[in-house]
């Protein structure tokens, strides 16, 4: 039950063959059940229950709210939420109790649906693989030591080799929403929030074998998503199906009086309905993800999705984007100076963990900001700082504001070619055991401690130098949605030698959504991912 | 030493060259500024920027460590120097052709002091509690980074 569509269980729901309550309850059974994989900060047991006797008490006036009505989801700690712990993950904010609702939150509860929990992730959404939280790391369920099976429609004549379980060196589950992927991963709700500012919903969403949708920036309202980047951040959609992604979409899109970037025409429902015309309809493929350490796999899974595209009608054509080389140091460069900005918030009067000193306030601040930040977020503001001098400011953030206008004009050249869709890899590989993503993290380190003592191998170290800088950039798609704007979604195609899931990403112009979940669907049933149950 | 300096000079080219091959760019951003610095010669942040980096952002460095993190960060960043970006319109807002509303100056929410402060750890009456303001940051000594 819990593994279905939101739509087959919506009509249980209806039927009476299910009341919201007993849904809640295996919901929430499900989530002990998978607690060692610590994707919850938060289990809202109490809010859930109460939510879900209202909605029986709505099926049973026949008052219902929709096919949302009675589902369990689950929110990113970064959304706030009134009264519940809204922690971001970080120490800052351990304490911190919204006296309000983030609007995607009070739209989801106003479709009706059961919040069970609130989701793990890096510390203020700053990382790939949720696993620098105060609350521990989230881990994969995908070889993971929990039993589940792998199973494939019926008639489907594939077969896969399960991972290897290693208790001490699993998989990671993708960042910064982990926490959401895994839950919906698992079972333990139908769909969650994430958010996305480069990357962090498509990114886990892929490794944990679900859908990640990055809706248009502008689309739906970031009141209550506790900002990171403002330029880019947008709320993120995690669910098993581009079907569930799409309803929980229109629950929330569309204007918000307090989100002054949320677009004043009203939303257009997205319709899944007609499907798609693959016949004429141009998908392109950025040459230059060749130009990464991508692995084979990722290669050969892309080449195969781009034929089936081809072989049912579309027209599928290699382009180029040209300074996709520099989005990630562009992204970079403009992640930090606003981070920067962002963070001076947290000065320990207002809201969050306040230092103990009491000479001055400025000594206050920095006591409360050293024991409040990790060590990810504190460099991050530094060099954001650093750029934002008055004597860098013009070389790197104003630079970094042009770069991000030449890569717009790259994916504009393209649309205006009347190209309709990019497919592009989402990770460059399966989700690397935390072992390898440590590791990679220490490379960096390693890096800059040996740039002066080796020079001779310099070429190669700092060609890895500039992957690894900062975890992010060597684990997340390295494709420039997230300087853009436009919306963006990764599909679960298919599983590697392993066993363990690969997605695709799919890309459209700004607003173009209809387009773009329709061609998702498409892709979603044509490949036919296999369904994973948990066997406890 | 002027031995050494050539040796270094000889070894930067070659390596900036090297690591253009290795990055291979493509053709049309390869047409690099000719005053950009080779991203191989980012200066050390002196001691100066150290202690007004902290000042300004009220966190600090904790360690050496810390410092190469930032002079990682600048020589990343300095990438983005070998693009060409003359005439070139900065990209603010990817919602630059759209018209920011304002809404009526109208009290939409109830004034309610108690909510707002009740996030605060300290409070007295209907106010935050600081410490006495203007009076500048003990600068540490910068010797002590490990």
């Amino acid at each position: 039950m819990l593994s279905t569509s939101i739509q087959s269980v919506a009509k249980q729901l209806k039927n009476s063959k299910i009341s919201a309550s007993e849904l809640c309850d295996a919901s929430l059974k499900q989530i002990e059940k998978t607690k060692s994989l610590n994707a919850f900060i938060t289990v809202t047991s109490d809010v859930a229950l109460k939510q879900a006797k209202e909605s029986d008490q709505r099926f049973l006036n026949g008052m219902t709210r929709g096919d949302l009505d009675g589902i369990p989801i689950a929110i990113k700690d970064n959304f706030c939420t009134q009264g519940i712990l809204t922690s971001c993950g970080s120490n800052m904010l351990s304490n911190f109790l919204p006296p309000y609702d983030a609007t995607v939150v009070s739209r989801l509860r106003d479709a009706g649906t059961v919040m069970v929990g609130k989701c793990n992730l890096d510390e203020f959404a700053m990382g790939s693989g949720t696993v620098d939280s105060i609350y521990g790391p989230t881990k994969n369920i995908w070889g993971s030591n929990i039993p589940y099976d792998v199973t494939y429609k019926p008639n489907h004549k594939m077969s896969s080799s399960k991972p290897k379980v290693d208790p001490e060196d699993w998989r990671i589950a993708g960042g910064s929403s982990g926490g959401s992927a895994v839950a919906v991963a698992s079972g333990s709700c139908f769909a969650a929030l994430g958010s996305d500012t480069g990357g962090s919903t498509r990114n886990p969403a892929a490794y944990c074998g679900v859908v990640g949708f990055k809706p248009s920036y502008g689309l739906v309202s970031r009141h209550g998503l506790i900002p990171l980047v403002n330029s880019m951040d947008v709320p993120g959609i995690i669910a098993r199906s581009v079907e569930d992604v799409t309803l929980v979409l229109n629950a929330i899109a569309g204007p918000d009086v307090n989100d002054s970037t949320t677009l004043k025409r009203k939303y257009e429902k997205v319709s899944l309905d007609e499907g798609v015309n693959l016949l004429g309809l141009r998908i392109g493929i950025p040459k230059e993800y060749q130009n990464t350490a991508i692995d084979a796999e990722i290669v050969d899974i892309l080449k195969k999705t781009a034929s089936i595209f081809k072989e049912c009608g579309a027209n599928v054509t290699e382009v180029s984007l040209p300074h996709t080389p520099y989005s990630i140091t562009c992204y970079s460069v403009l992640n930090q100076c606003e981070v920067a900005s962002n963070m001076a918030r947290y000065d320990g009067l207002r809201f969050g963990i306040r230092g103990d000193v009491t000479i001055s306030t400025e000594q206050l601040y920095a006591e409360t900001r050293s024991r409040g930040f990790n060590e990810v977020v504190r460099s991050r503001i530094l060099s954001g700082n650093y750029f934002l001098l008055k004597r860098n400011y013009e070389k790197y953030f104003v630079k970094a504001l042009k770069v991000r206008r030449l890569i717009k004009n790259d994916f504009d050249s393209l649309w205006d070619s009347n190209f309709d869709i990019l497919l592009t890899p989402t990770t460059l590989s399966h989700a690397p055991k935390i072992s390898e993503f440590k590791q990679y993290d220490n490379q960096t380190q390693c890096v800059t401690q040996d740039y002066c003592t080796q020079p001779a191998n310099m070429a190669g170290t700092y060609n890895t130098a500039l992957m690894v800088h900062d975890s992010f950039q060597k684990f997340n798609n390295w494709f420039c949605v997230f300087v853009l704007g436009i919306p963006a979604i990764t599909v679960p195609v298919g599983l590697s030698r392993e066993g363990l899931p690969l997605g695709l990403q799919l890309m459209a112009p700004v607003f173009h959504e209809n387009a773009l979940l329709r061609t998702a669907l498409w892709l979603q049933q044509a490949v036919n991912f296999p369904q994973l149950k948990l066997k406890v | 030493m002027s031995v050494c300096l050539l040796c270094r000079r000889l070894t930067r080219s070659k390596l900036d060259a090297l690591l253009r091959a290795a990055c291979k760019l493509s053709s049309q951003s390869s047409s690099a500024r000719a005053d950009s610095a080779p991203a191989a010669s980012t200066p050390a942040v002196d001691e100066e920027t150290v202690k007004h980096l902290e000042r300004l952002s009220l966190v600090d460095f904790a360690n050496k460590r810390g410092v190469a993190r930032l002079e990682e960060a600048i020589r990343f960043a300095n990438r983005l120097d070998e693009v060409d970006t003359t005439d070139v319109e900065p990209l603010v807002s990817v919602l630059e052709d759209e018209v920011l509303y304002l809404r009526e100056d109208k009290v939409t929410e109830k004034n309610d002091v108690k909510v707002v402060l009740s996030t605060a750890v300290v409070t007295e009456e209907d106010f935050y509690v600081a410490p006495p303001g203007n009076i500048p940051l003990v600068v540490r000594d910068l010797s002590e980074l490990k």
